[in-house]
Protein backbone atom coordinates (compact mmCIF):
# COMPACT_ATOMS: atom_id res chain seq x y z
CA UNK A 1 0.00 0.00 0.00
CA UNK A 2 2.88 2.33 0.71
CA UNK A 3 4.25 1.69 -2.77
CA UNK A 4 0.87 2.45 -4.27
CA UNK A 5 0.54 5.60 -2.18
CA UNK A 6 3.94 6.57 -3.49
CA UNK A 7 2.70 6.40 -7.07
CA UNK A 8 3.34 2.80 -8.07
CA UNK A 9 0.09 1.94 -9.83
CA UNK A 10 1.15 -1.67 -10.36
CA UNK A 11 1.33 -2.16 -6.63
CA UNK A 12 -2.42 -1.76 -6.49
CA UNK A 13 -2.95 -4.76 -8.73
CA UNK A 14 -0.99 -6.91 -6.34
CA UNK A 15 -2.82 -5.49 -3.37
CA UNK A 16 -6.23 -5.88 -4.93
CA UNK A 17 -5.57 -9.39 -6.11
CA UNK A 18 -4.54 -10.39 -2.62
CA UNK A 19 -7.54 -9.02 -0.73
CA UNK A 20 -10.43 -8.60 -3.14
CA UNK A 21 -12.06 -11.99 -2.57
CA UNK A 22 -12.08 -11.67 1.20
CA UNK A 23 -13.47 -8.17 1.12
CA UNK A 24 -16.12 -9.16 -1.39
CA UNK A 25 -17.22 -12.13 0.68
CA UNK A 26 -17.29 -10.01 3.80
CA UNK A 27 -20.01 -7.99 2.15
CA UNK A 28 -21.67 -10.87 0.38
CA UNK A 29 -22.22 -12.77 3.61
CA UNK A 30 -24.15 -9.85 5.03
CA UNK A 31 -25.85 -8.15 2.11
CA UNK A 32 -27.75 -8.96 -1.05
CA UNK A 33 -25.46 -9.63 -3.97
CA UNK A 34 -26.05 -6.30 -5.70
CA UNK A 35 -25.50 -4.36 -2.50
CA UNK A 36 -22.41 -6.40 -1.77
CA UNK A 37 -20.97 -5.52 -5.15
CA UNK A 38 -21.72 -1.85 -4.56
CA UNK A 39 -20.09 -1.93 -1.16
CA UNK A 40 -17.09 -3.76 -2.52
CA UNK A 41 -16.61 -1.08 -5.15
CA UNK A 42 -17.15 1.69 -2.63
CA UNK A 43 -14.58 0.17 -0.32
CA UNK A 44 -11.84 0.06 -2.91
CA UNK A 45 -12.65 3.45 -4.36
CA UNK A 46 -12.46 4.90 -0.88
CA UNK A 47 -9.12 3.28 -0.43
CA UNK A 48 -7.92 4.63 -3.78
CA UNK A 49 -9.01 8.15 -2.94
CA UNK A 50 -7.42 8.02 0.51
CA UNK A 51 -4.15 6.54 -0.65
CA UNK A 52 -2.19 9.74 -0.18
CA UNK A 53 -3.27 9.88 3.44
CA UNK A 54 -2.41 6.28 4.20
CA UNK A 55 -0.22 5.83 7.26
CA UNK A 56 1.17 2.34 7.77
CA UNK A 57 0.41 2.28 11.47
CA UNK A 58 -1.47 -1.01 11.33
CA UNK A 59 -1.42 -4.09 9.14
CA UNK A 60 -2.99 -3.33 5.81
CA UNK A 61 -5.57 -6.04 6.24
CA UNK A 62 -6.83 -4.44 9.43
CA UNK A 63 -6.87 -1.06 7.68
CA UNK A 64 -8.80 -2.46 4.74
CA UNK A 65 -11.42 -4.16 6.84
CA UNK A 66 -11.76 -1.13 9.02
CA UNK A 67 -12.81 0.71 5.89
CA UNK A 68 -15.02 -2.22 4.93
CA UNK A 69 -16.74 -2.16 8.30
CA UNK A 70 -17.44 1.53 7.86
CA UNK A 71 -18.86 0.96 4.39
CA UNK A 72 -21.07 -1.79 5.73
CA UNK A 73 -22.26 0.41 8.57
CA UNK A 74 -23.13 3.12 6.08
CA UNK A 75 -24.99 0.61 3.96
CA UNK A 76 -27.03 -0.58 6.92
CA UNK A 77 -27.76 3.02 7.85
CA UNK A 78 -28.97 3.82 4.36
CA UNK A 79 -31.14 0.74 4.10
CA UNK A 80 -32.47 1.21 7.59
CA UNK A 81 -32.39 -2.47 8.27
CA UNK A 82 -30.12 -5.43 8.41
CA UNK A 83 -31.14 -7.39 5.38
CA UNK A 84 -31.17 -11.10 5.26
CA UNK A 85 -31.20 -12.64 1.87
CA UNK A 86 -31.04 -16.03 0.36
CA UNK A 87 -28.61 -16.59 -2.41
CA UNK A 88 -30.95 -18.90 -4.28
CA UNK A 89 -32.74 -22.16 -3.93
CA UNK A 90 -32.38 -25.51 -5.54
CA UNK A 91 -35.15 -27.79 -6.56
CA UNK A 92 -35.63 -28.88 -2.98
CA UNK A 93 -35.97 -25.34 -1.83
CA UNK A 94 -32.62 -25.32 -0.08
CA UNK A 95 -30.38 -22.37 -0.61
CA UNK A 96 -27.47 -23.16 -2.87
CA UNK A 97 -24.76 -21.34 -4.72
CA UNK A 98 -23.71 -23.60 -7.56
CA UNK A 99 -20.55 -21.83 -8.57
CA UNK A 100 -17.22 -21.78 -6.79
CA UNK A 101 -17.97 -24.71 -4.57
CA UNK A 102 -15.02 -26.53 -3.14
CA UNK A 103 -14.12 -30.16 -3.57
CA UNK A 104 -14.82 -31.74 -6.91
CA UNK A 105 -13.27 -35.15 -6.45
CA UNK A 106 -16.14 -37.08 -4.94
CA UNK A 107 -19.45 -35.84 -6.28
CA UNK A 108 -21.41 -37.29 -3.39
CA UNK A 109 -19.08 -35.98 -0.70
CA UNK A 110 -18.86 -32.68 -2.48
CA UNK A 111 -22.58 -32.39 -2.57
CA UNK A 112 -22.81 -33.05 1.15
CA UNK A 113 -20.11 -30.55 1.96
CA UNK A 114 -21.63 -28.00 -0.32
CA UNK A 115 -24.98 -28.39 1.27
CA UNK A 116 -23.41 -28.03 4.69
CA UNK A 117 -21.49 -24.96 3.64
CA UNK A 118 -24.50 -23.34 2.09
CA UNK A 119 -26.45 -24.14 5.21
CA UNK A 120 -23.76 -22.55 7.31
CA UNK A 121 -23.86 -19.39 5.19
CA UNK A 122 -27.57 -19.22 5.67
CA UNK A 123 -27.20 -19.51 9.39
CA UNK A 124 -24.51 -16.87 9.41
CA UNK A 125 -26.85 -14.49 7.68
CA UNK A 126 -29.40 -15.11 10.40
CA UNK A 127 -27.02 -14.06 13.16
CA UNK A 128 -27.40 -10.71 14.88
CA UNK A 129 -25.50 -8.12 12.93
CA UNK A 130 -22.88 -7.42 15.56
CA UNK A 131 -22.11 -11.11 16.01
CA UNK A 132 -22.06 -11.73 12.30
CA UNK A 133 -19.77 -8.79 11.65
CA UNK A 134 -17.29 -9.91 14.29
CA UNK A 135 -17.44 -13.49 13.02
CA UNK A 136 -16.72 -12.47 9.43
CA UNK A 137 -13.96 -10.10 10.39
CA UNK A 138 -12.42 -13.08 12.08
CA UNK A 139 -13.18 -15.61 9.34
CA UNK A 140 -12.61 -13.59 6.17
CA UNK A 141 -10.11 -10.98 7.28
CA UNK A 142 -8.31 -13.13 9.81
CA UNK A 143 -8.16 -10.28 12.27
CA UNK A 144 -7.31 -10.68 15.91
CA UNK A 145 -9.72 -10.09 18.75
CA UNK A 146 -8.07 -6.78 19.52
CA UNK A 147 -8.12 -5.64 15.89
CA UNK A 148 -11.82 -6.42 15.65
CA UNK A 149 -12.41 -4.58 18.90
CA UNK A 150 -10.59 -1.54 17.53
CA UNK A 151 -12.54 -1.55 14.30
CA UNK A 152 -15.91 -1.95 15.93
CA UNK A 153 -15.02 0.34 18.84
CA UNK A 154 -15.79 -2.41 21.32
CA UNK A 155 -13.82 -3.99 24.08
CA UNK A 156 -11.89 -7.15 23.40
CA UNK A 157 -14.02 -8.96 25.97
CA UNK A 158 -17.11 -7.81 24.13
CA UNK A 159 -15.79 -9.26 20.90
CA UNK A 160 -14.93 -12.53 22.58
CA UNK A 161 -18.45 -12.70 23.91
CA UNK A 162 -19.97 -11.99 20.51
CA UNK A 163 -17.87 -14.66 18.86
CA UNK A 164 -18.68 -17.16 21.57
CA UNK A 165 -22.41 -16.64 21.28
CA UNK A 166 -22.27 -16.68 17.51
CA UNK A 167 -20.38 -19.94 17.30
CA UNK A 168 -22.56 -21.65 19.86
CA UNK A 169 -25.68 -20.59 18.07
CA UNK A 170 -24.39 -21.68 14.68
CA UNK A 171 -23.31 -25.04 15.93
CA UNK A 172 -26.52 -25.59 17.81
CA UNK A 173 -28.73 -24.75 14.90
CA UNK A 174 -26.57 -26.65 12.48
CA UNK A 175 -26.72 -29.74 14.64
CA UNK A 176 -30.47 -29.46 15.02
CA UNK A 177 -30.83 -29.68 11.26
CA UNK B 1 -17.84 -28.24 24.06
CA UNK B 2 -15.33 -25.50 24.58
CA UNK B 3 -15.02 -22.27 22.71
CA UNK B 4 -12.00 -23.67 20.97
CA UNK B 5 -14.01 -26.67 19.77
CA UNK B 6 -16.67 -24.39 18.37
CA UNK B 7 -14.06 -22.30 16.63
CA UNK B 8 -12.41 -25.35 15.08
CA UNK B 9 -15.73 -26.71 13.93
CA UNK B 10 -16.63 -23.39 12.35
CA UNK B 11 -13.28 -22.88 10.64
CA UNK B 12 -13.36 -26.36 9.15
CA UNK B 13 -16.83 -25.94 7.79
CA UNK B 14 -16.42 -22.36 6.67
CA UNK B 15 -13.42 -23.21 4.54
CA UNK B 16 -15.54 -25.56 2.49
CA UNK B 17 -17.98 -22.77 1.75
CA UNK B 18 -18.33 -21.06 -1.56
CA UNK B 19 -15.30 -19.03 -2.51
CA UNK B 20 -17.17 -16.16 -4.01
CA UNK B 21 -15.28 -13.63 -6.10
CA UNK B 22 -16.22 -10.16 -7.23
CA UNK B 23 -17.61 -9.91 -10.76
CA UNK B 24 -14.90 -9.40 -13.40
CA UNK B 25 -16.37 -6.13 -14.64
CA UNK B 26 -16.22 -4.82 -11.10
CA UNK B 27 -12.57 -5.77 -10.92
CA UNK B 28 -11.94 -3.94 -14.18
CA UNK B 29 -13.60 -0.74 -12.98
CA UNK B 30 -11.73 -0.75 -9.71
CA UNK B 31 -8.36 -1.39 -11.32
CA UNK B 32 -9.00 1.38 -13.83
CA UNK B 33 -9.92 3.79 -11.07
CA UNK B 34 -6.72 2.94 -9.28
CA UNK B 35 -4.67 4.17 -12.22
CA UNK B 36 -6.23 7.60 -12.29
CA UNK B 37 -4.17 10.48 -10.89
CA UNK B 38 -4.23 10.94 -7.19
CA UNK B 39 -6.87 13.39 -6.05
CA UNK B 40 -5.50 16.58 -4.66
CA UNK B 41 -4.97 20.22 -5.43
CA UNK B 42 -5.49 20.35 -9.15
CA UNK B 43 -4.12 23.35 -11.05
CA UNK B 44 -7.69 24.38 -11.71
CA UNK B 45 -8.20 24.58 -7.99
CA UNK B 46 -5.25 26.93 -7.61
CA UNK B 47 -6.43 29.02 -10.55
CA UNK B 48 -9.75 29.65 -8.87
CA UNK B 49 -8.03 30.77 -5.70
CA UNK B 50 -5.69 33.02 -7.64
CA UNK B 51 -8.59 34.65 -9.45
CA UNK B 52 -10.44 35.23 -6.20
CA UNK B 53 -7.34 36.73 -4.62
CA UNK B 54 -6.86 39.05 -7.60
CA UNK B 55 -10.41 40.32 -7.32
CA UNK B 56 -10.02 40.98 -3.61
CA UNK B 57 -6.72 42.75 -4.17
CA UNK B 58 -8.14 44.92 -6.93
CA UNK B 59 -11.12 45.87 -4.80
CA UNK B 60 -8.83 46.75 -1.93
CA UNK B 61 -6.77 49.02 -4.18
CA UNK B 62 -9.81 50.72 -5.64
CA UNK B 63 -11.40 51.32 -2.29
CA UNK B 64 -8.23 52.56 -0.65
CA UNK B 65 -8.45 56.16 0.53
CA UNK B 66 -5.88 58.57 -0.83
CA UNK B 67 -2.93 58.97 1.48
CA UNK B 68 -3.65 62.66 2.08
CA UNK B 69 -7.29 62.16 2.79
CA UNK B 70 -8.62 64.31 5.55
CA UNK B 71 -8.83 63.17 9.08
CA UNK B 72 -10.88 64.74 11.77
CA UNK B 73 -9.71 65.99 15.06
CA UNK B 74 -12.31 67.32 17.42
CA UNK B 75 -14.82 67.29 14.63
CA UNK B 76 -12.79 69.58 12.42
CA UNK B 77 -11.18 68.40 9.26
CA UNK B 78 -7.45 68.65 9.36
CA UNK B 79 -5.48 67.83 6.29
CA UNK B 80 -2.04 66.54 6.80
CA UNK B 81 0.30 64.19 5.07
CA UNK B 82 0.40 62.11 8.16
CA UNK B 83 1.65 58.65 7.32
CA UNK B 84 -1.01 56.02 7.70
CA UNK B 85 1.02 54.27 10.31
CA UNK B 86 1.55 57.34 12.38
CA UNK B 87 -0.47 57.66 15.53
CA UNK B 88 -3.55 59.80 15.43
CA UNK B 89 -4.85 62.36 17.88
CA UNK B 90 -2.30 65.07 18.02
CA UNK B 91 -2.81 67.46 20.85
CA UNK B 92 -3.18 70.39 18.51
CA UNK B 93 -5.21 71.25 15.49
CA UNK B 94 -4.61 73.38 12.49
CA UNK B 95 -7.52 74.13 10.26
CA UNK B 96 -7.42 76.12 7.09
CA UNK B 97 -9.87 78.96 7.13
CA UNK B 98 -8.74 81.24 4.44
CA UNK B 99 -6.44 81.10 1.53
CA UNK B 100 -4.66 83.90 -0.19
CA UNK B 101 -3.85 83.98 -3.80
CA UNK B 102 -1.00 81.80 -4.91
CA UNK B 103 -0.19 84.38 -7.56
CA UNK B 104 1.44 86.53 -4.95
CA UNK B 105 3.20 83.57 -3.46
CA UNK B 106 4.51 82.38 -6.79
CA UNK B 107 5.62 85.83 -7.73
CA UNK B 108 7.77 85.82 -4.67
CA UNK B 109 6.67 89.30 -3.91
CA UNK B 110 7.78 90.51 -0.58
CA UNK B 111 4.64 92.18 0.44
CA UNK B 112 6.35 93.44 3.51
CA UNK B 113 7.57 96.22 1.29
CA UNK B 114 4.12 96.90 0.01
CA UNK B 115 2.24 97.03 3.20
CA UNK B 116 -0.84 99.03 2.53
CA UNK B 117 -0.59 102.36 4.09
CA UNK B 118 -4.03 103.67 3.23
CA UNK B 119 -7.45 102.16 3.68
CA UNK B 120 -7.85 101.97 -0.05
CA UNK B 121 -4.64 100.11 -0.49
CA UNK B 122 -5.54 97.89 2.37
CA UNK B 123 -8.84 97.15 0.76
CA UNK B 124 -7.14 96.37 -2.51
CA UNK B 125 -4.64 94.16 -0.81
CA UNK B 126 -7.35 92.42 1.04
CA UNK B 127 -8.98 91.76 -2.28
CA UNK B 128 -6.20 89.32 -2.98
CA UNK B 129 -7.32 87.32 -0.04
CA UNK B 130 -10.26 85.14 0.21
CA UNK B 131 -12.29 86.18 3.16
CA UNK B 132 -13.41 82.73 4.14
CA UNK B 133 -12.88 79.19 3.18
CA UNK B 134 -16.39 79.22 1.77
CA UNK B 135 -15.26 81.66 -0.84
CA UNK B 136 -12.47 79.38 -1.67
CA UNK B 137 -14.81 76.53 -2.17
CA UNK B 138 -16.92 78.55 -4.56
CA UNK B 139 -14.14 78.92 -7.08
CA UNK B 140 -14.15 76.53 -9.99
CA UNK B 141 -12.14 73.46 -9.32
CA UNK B 142 -9.71 73.80 -12.27
CA UNK B 143 -8.83 77.30 -11.20
CA UNK B 144 -7.88 75.99 -7.81
CA UNK B 145 -6.22 72.83 -8.90
CA UNK B 146 -3.79 74.22 -11.41
CA UNK B 147 -1.81 76.59 -9.18
CA UNK B 148 -2.03 74.18 -6.32
CA UNK B 149 -0.44 71.57 -8.47
CA UNK B 150 2.28 73.94 -9.54
CA UNK B 151 3.06 74.72 -5.96
CA UNK B 152 2.96 71.10 -5.01
CA UNK B 153 5.30 70.26 -7.85
CA UNK B 154 7.79 72.80 -6.67
CA UNK B 155 7.72 71.49 -3.15
CA UNK B 156 10.28 69.06 -1.84
CA UNK B 157 9.25 65.65 -0.74
CA UNK B 158 6.97 65.93 2.26
CA UNK B 159 8.79 65.33 5.48
CA UNK B 160 7.42 62.90 7.98
CA UNK B 161 6.28 65.57 10.32
CA UNK B 162 2.76 64.95 11.45
CA UNK B 163 0.61 67.50 13.05
CA UNK B 164 1.27 66.09 16.46
CA UNK B 165 4.72 67.62 16.28
CA UNK B 166 3.11 70.97 16.61
CA UNK B 167 0.91 69.62 19.32
CA UNK B 168 3.95 68.39 21.16
CA UNK B 169 5.42 71.82 20.92
CA UNK B 170 2.29 73.41 22.23
CA UNK B 171 1.90 70.86 24.95
CA UNK B 172 5.39 71.35 26.20
CA UNK B 173 5.06 75.06 25.85
CA UNK B 174 8.60 75.19 24.65
CA UNK B 175 9.13 78.61 23.27
CA UNK B 176 11.26 78.85 20.21
CA UNK B 177 10.80 75.23 19.26
CA UNK B 178 9.78 74.44 15.74
CA UNK B 179 8.42 71.52 13.90
CA UNK B 180 8.05 70.77 10.26
CA UNK B 181 4.61 69.65 9.32
CA UNK B 182 2.14 69.98 6.54
CA UNK B 183 -0.38 72.72 6.41
CA UNK B 184 -3.19 72.62 3.93
CA UNK B 185 -3.63 75.37 1.40
CA UNK B 186 -6.52 74.95 -0.94
CA UNK B 187 -6.70 71.31 -0.13
CA UNK B 188 -3.07 70.74 -0.94
CA UNK B 189 -0.70 70.00 1.87
CA UNK B 190 2.50 71.96 1.92
CA UNK B 191 5.45 71.42 4.15
CA UNK B 192 5.80 74.24 6.52
CA UNK B 193 7.89 75.12 9.50
CA UNK B 194 5.69 75.85 12.45
CA UNK B 195 7.19 77.42 15.49
CA UNK B 196 5.82 78.51 18.78
CA UNK B 197 7.53 81.62 19.87
CA UNK B 198 6.18 82.67 23.17
CA UNK B 199 2.50 83.01 22.62
CA UNK B 200 2.81 83.25 18.89
CA UNK B 201 2.48 80.67 16.26
CA UNK B 202 4.72 81.21 13.28
CA UNK B 203 4.10 79.31 10.11
CA UNK B 204 6.50 79.44 7.22
CA UNK B 205 5.82 77.59 4.05
CA UNK B 206 8.86 75.80 2.83
CA UNK B 207 10.08 76.98 -0.55
CA UNK B 208 7.51 79.69 -0.62
CA UNK B 209 9.03 82.99 -1.49
CA UNK B 210 7.41 84.64 1.42
CA UNK B 211 8.57 85.80 4.80
CA UNK B 212 7.33 83.87 7.75
CA UNK B 213 3.73 84.16 8.63
CA UNK B 214 3.34 84.98 12.22
CA UNK B 215 0.03 84.75 13.91
CA UNK B 216 -0.94 84.84 17.48
CA UNK B 217 -2.33 82.17 19.61
CA UNK B 218 -5.75 82.88 20.84
CA UNK B 219 -6.66 82.73 24.44
CA UNK B 220 -10.19 81.88 23.52
CA UNK B 221 -9.24 79.03 21.31
CA UNK B 222 -11.59 76.62 23.01
CA UNK B 223 -14.56 78.86 23.20
CA UNK B 224 -15.13 80.52 19.93
CA UNK B 225 -15.86 79.54 16.43
CA UNK B 226 -17.96 76.72 15.11
CA UNK B 227 -14.91 74.55 14.99
CA UNK B 228 -14.04 75.35 18.51
CA UNK B 229 -11.05 77.38 17.48
CA UNK B 230 -10.27 81.00 17.13
CA UNK B 231 -10.19 82.23 13.60
CA UNK B 232 -7.19 84.41 13.07
CA UNK B 233 -7.61 86.95 10.34
CA UNK B 234 -5.01 87.14 7.68
CA UNK B 235 -3.61 89.79 5.48
CA UNK B 236 -3.44 93.39 6.53
CA UNK B 237 -6.02 92.81 9.22
CA UNK B 238 -3.48 90.76 11.09
CA UNK B 239 -1.61 93.82 11.85
CA UNK B 240 -3.95 94.42 14.67
CA UNK B 241 -2.86 91.17 16.18
CA UNK B 242 0.79 91.60 15.53
CA UNK B 243 1.60 95.19 16.03
CA UNK B 244 5.09 94.56 17.22
CA UNK B 245 6.07 91.42 15.44
CA UNK B 246 6.04 92.45 11.89
CA UNK B 247 3.42 92.15 9.26
CA UNK B 248 2.15 88.89 7.87
CA UNK B 249 2.63 90.26 4.43
CA UNK B 250 2.70 87.05 2.46
CA UNK B 251 -0.19 85.28 3.92
CA UNK B 252 -1.08 82.07 2.23
CA UNK B 253 -3.55 81.05 4.77
CA UNK B 254 -4.76 81.37 8.26
CA UNK B 255 -5.31 78.62 10.68
CA UNK B 256 -7.21 77.96 13.75
CA UNK B 257 -5.03 76.77 16.49
CA UNK B 258 -6.64 74.75 19.17
CA UNK B 259 -4.65 73.11 21.88
CA UNK B 260 -6.23 70.04 23.36
CA UNK B 261 -8.28 70.67 26.46
CA UNK B 262 -6.06 68.61 28.68
CA UNK B 263 -2.84 70.24 27.71
CA UNK B 264 -1.98 73.79 28.43
CA UNK B 265 -1.59 74.94 31.89
CA UNK B 266 0.29 77.80 30.32
CA UNK B 267 -2.18 80.59 29.69
CA UNK B 268 -2.52 81.67 26.14
CA UNK B 269 -2.88 85.36 25.88
CA UNK B 270 -3.47 87.62 23.05
CA UNK B 271 -0.50 89.87 22.58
Amino acid sequence: MSRYAGGDANAFDVLYGRHKDASYRYFLRQLPEAAAADCHQTLWLNLIRARTRYQPTAPFRAYLFHLAHNVLTDQHRRSGRNPLTLVGTDTDGDPVRPDDLCGADDPAATLVRNRQAVRLMTLIRALPAAQRDALLLRAEAGLSIQEIADITRTSAEGIKSRLRYALRRLRAEFTDD
Amino acid sequence: MTDQDDQSWFDGLYQTGPQDKPPPDLDTRIRAAAREPAPGRAPRHYARWAAAAAVVLAAAVLLRLPPDAGSAYHGVAVETDRPESAPVAPPAMITPVETASRESARAGADLRASVPSTPAEASASAGLMRAKAGDDAERPAPERAAPAKQIADSMPAPPDAPAQALGALATNGTAGRCATLHVPVDGVNHPAEVCIDGDQLRVTLVNAACPPLTVALSASAHDSGPAGGQEIPSGPDSRALLPDRGMPVCVTGTWDYEPLPEQPTRPLTRP
